[in-house]
């Protein structure tokens, strides 16, 4: 009887972690649109704050690490919080510098 | 006919250790649903539903992942009152719904474009799955396949069991090694320092516990010793090994239970059999075996020389009557399945249990049964009634004869008390027939009780 049972729960709790996947999914702010920034204020954060260390040879291997770019910017964005943090209304700047010389490289 | 019988008590003796059922779910609960809650709270920039749902779906199924290291470490402490056979059910359960999870993980973020442009969904898929940056997550992603699967068909694998285990040991570390540096390295939301700590402290006890499994254990097992002190014919192809420990001390057990016995190896080997205790707890130190020749290495149990030198990792499991409350014991084997019900009775006799005791006993033929004499001795000393059946009789036998089907069952069982506890054990389809015919007498799924370690 028991083995019935737990194969009972062991579907009961699958679709209760199933269900809580989904309130946690539908429960996330919407995505926001990244305004595009000036392509000059790009490079001058990217250039006082990375510049002294990396350089846009190493973009298509960070494009390799992270192919999707809306994945990029996110993980590009986790990284610089951790990595050498620049400003926080600096960070989309730099980012959107390695996205745009990603963009124009292609 | 069903009658009421007054007054249950309860079976003398410590009952199992653990957490009880109730706590082992709500602890498995809130191990599985604390990465979400970790997750919601922080402020990360969100990249729509499907995005997020996997990201939900893949960080309950790593901490999935990691509890069935738990889950198969044959703790007492979790598992004891449960029943580990119950628990290794889950834990095998568990590992089709934490598959599914993962094996989403990257068709979720591809299914917007996939949707939108297959093409592109595709090759966006063939990137993440060539991405550097991915790559400890791609090979996580492909062991754990492996090892479900092997897991699932180990029985047709051409590998001995003690070396699947140990692979399955391996592979599983592996995953959570690379599945800890993926989610570290690249999950959207590892950069909260609370969640990193969760998966870095959740993966810590998960490694841990193989460490305890194949390493602590062994050494434990290793300082209480045990040596065989004698091995003889039960009946039929069957054979009683007791062991006494060197140490003196041999662990409490309840009668019923049953413990991984190594007999001859080192303590590190892999090569350990889990058997029921035919013995009685009353008579520890002693500890005994009844051991069918079943397979590789059953088939010469017989030569196992007194003296060896073996190592016991028990007691476990939570077939026993010990802690329930009962005014009737009804005690169904089949075959080398009534080894543990032979611990119960001898514990009963010790004891001077006062209440009723049916025993239903099933062989196939007469010398399969084990301890006929001894099974008459206890009758007399217990209000004891004794059904002895063969599906084979030799001419005139004078008990019951055929399978244990209902009605078998119903002849053997005249009185049906609603406050009695079952306790059934034997082959798998003797026990499915058994537990359905039980039901079909009007007893209560709840008042059966019994151990499997094979599933249909």
């Amino acid at each position: 009887m028991r083995h019935v049972q737990i194969a009972r729960l062991t579907w009961a709790l699958t679709a209760l972690f199933a269900a809580g996947a989904v309130v946690f999914a539908a429960t996330r702010p919407a995505p926001e649109t990244i305004a595009a920034a000036d392509p000059a204020a790009a490079s001058a954060a990217f250039e006082a704050h990375c510049a002294q260390c990396h350089g846009p040879r190493e973009f298509p291997y960070w494009a390799s690490i992270e192919p999707d770019p809306e994945e990029r910017r996110a993980w590009l964005d986790r990284l610089l919080q951790r990595h050498y943090p620049p400003p926080e209304e600096e960070r989309a700047l730099v980012i959107e510098h390695i996205e745009r010389t990603l963009a124009e490289g292609e | 006919m069903t009658t009421k019988t007054p007054k249950p008590s309860h079976f003398p003796g410590p009952p199992p250790a653990g957490l009880p059922p109730w706590a082992l779910v709500a602890l498995y609960v809130a191990v599985g649903l604390a990465p979400l809650a970790l997750a919601a709270l922080r402020d990360e920039p969100a990249r729509g539903f499907w995005h997020e749902l996997s990201s939900g779906l893949v960080m309950v199924a790593f901490a999935m992942t990691l509890a069935q290291f738990l889950l198969s470490g044959r703790f007492r402490s979790l598992s004891g009152k449960v029943g580990i056979d119950l628990t290794m059910r889950f834990h095998q359960l568990a590992a089709w719904s934490l598959l599914a999870f993962v094996l989403l993980h990257p068709f979720l973020y591809a299914l917007p474009t996939l949707v939108a442009d297959p093409a592109a969904g595709f090759a966006r898929l063939r990137g993440m799955f060539a991405s550097p940056g991915l790559r400890t997550g791609v090979i996580a992603w492909w062991l754990l396949v492996i090892l479900v699967l092997t897991g699932v068909w180990k029985d047709r694998l051409p590998l001995r069991y003690e070396l699947w285990r140990l692979s399955h040991g391996l592979g599983a570390a592996a995953i959570a090694g690379l599945s800890v540096h993926h989610a570290l390295s690249v999950g959207t939301y590892a950069a909260d320092p609370a969640l990193a700590t969760f998966w870095a402290g959740l993966t810590a006890v998960a490694l841990a516990s193989l460490v305890h499994v194949y390493l602590v254990k062994p050494l434990l097992q290793r300082r209480d010793a045990y040596r065989v002190t004698a091995n003889a014919p039960a009946a039929d192809r069957m054979w009683r090994v007791a062991l006494e420990p060197e140490s003196g001390r041999t662990p409490n057990f309840a009668a019923g239970q049953f413990a991984w016995a190594n007999l001859g190896h080192s303590p590190f080997s892999l090569t350990e059999h889990p058997f029921s205790i035919s013995s009685a707890p009353a008579e520890r130190p002693r500890i005994e075996f009844t051991i069918k020749e079943a397979g590789d290495f059953t088939n010469r149990v017989g030569e196992v020389p007194v003296g060896t030198r073996a190592y016991l990792d028990g007691p476990h499991g939570a077939f026993t009557p010990a802690g329930r409350p009962a005014c009737r014991l009804v005690l169904i084997g089949g075959g080398v399945g009534f080894a543990p019900l032979l611990g119960i009775l001898r514990q009963l006799a010790h004891d001077r249990w006062p209440h009723p005791v049916d025993v239903i006993y099933g062989n196939r033929v007469e010398s399969q049964i084990i301890g006929r004499d001894e099974l008459d001795a206890l009758a007399g000393r217990l209000e004891m009634r004794l059904n002895l059946v063969l599906s084979e009789p030799p001419p005139g036998w004078p008990g019951p004869t055929g399978d244990l089907t209902p009605e078998v069952l119903a002849a053997c069982l005249p009185e049906r008390d609603q406050d009695a506890l079952y306790l059934v054990c034997g082959p798998v389809p003797m026990m499915n027939a058994v537990e359905r015919g039980l039901v079909e007498l009007g007893i209560p799924a709840g008042r059966i009780v019994s151990e499997r370690f094979t599933y249909e």
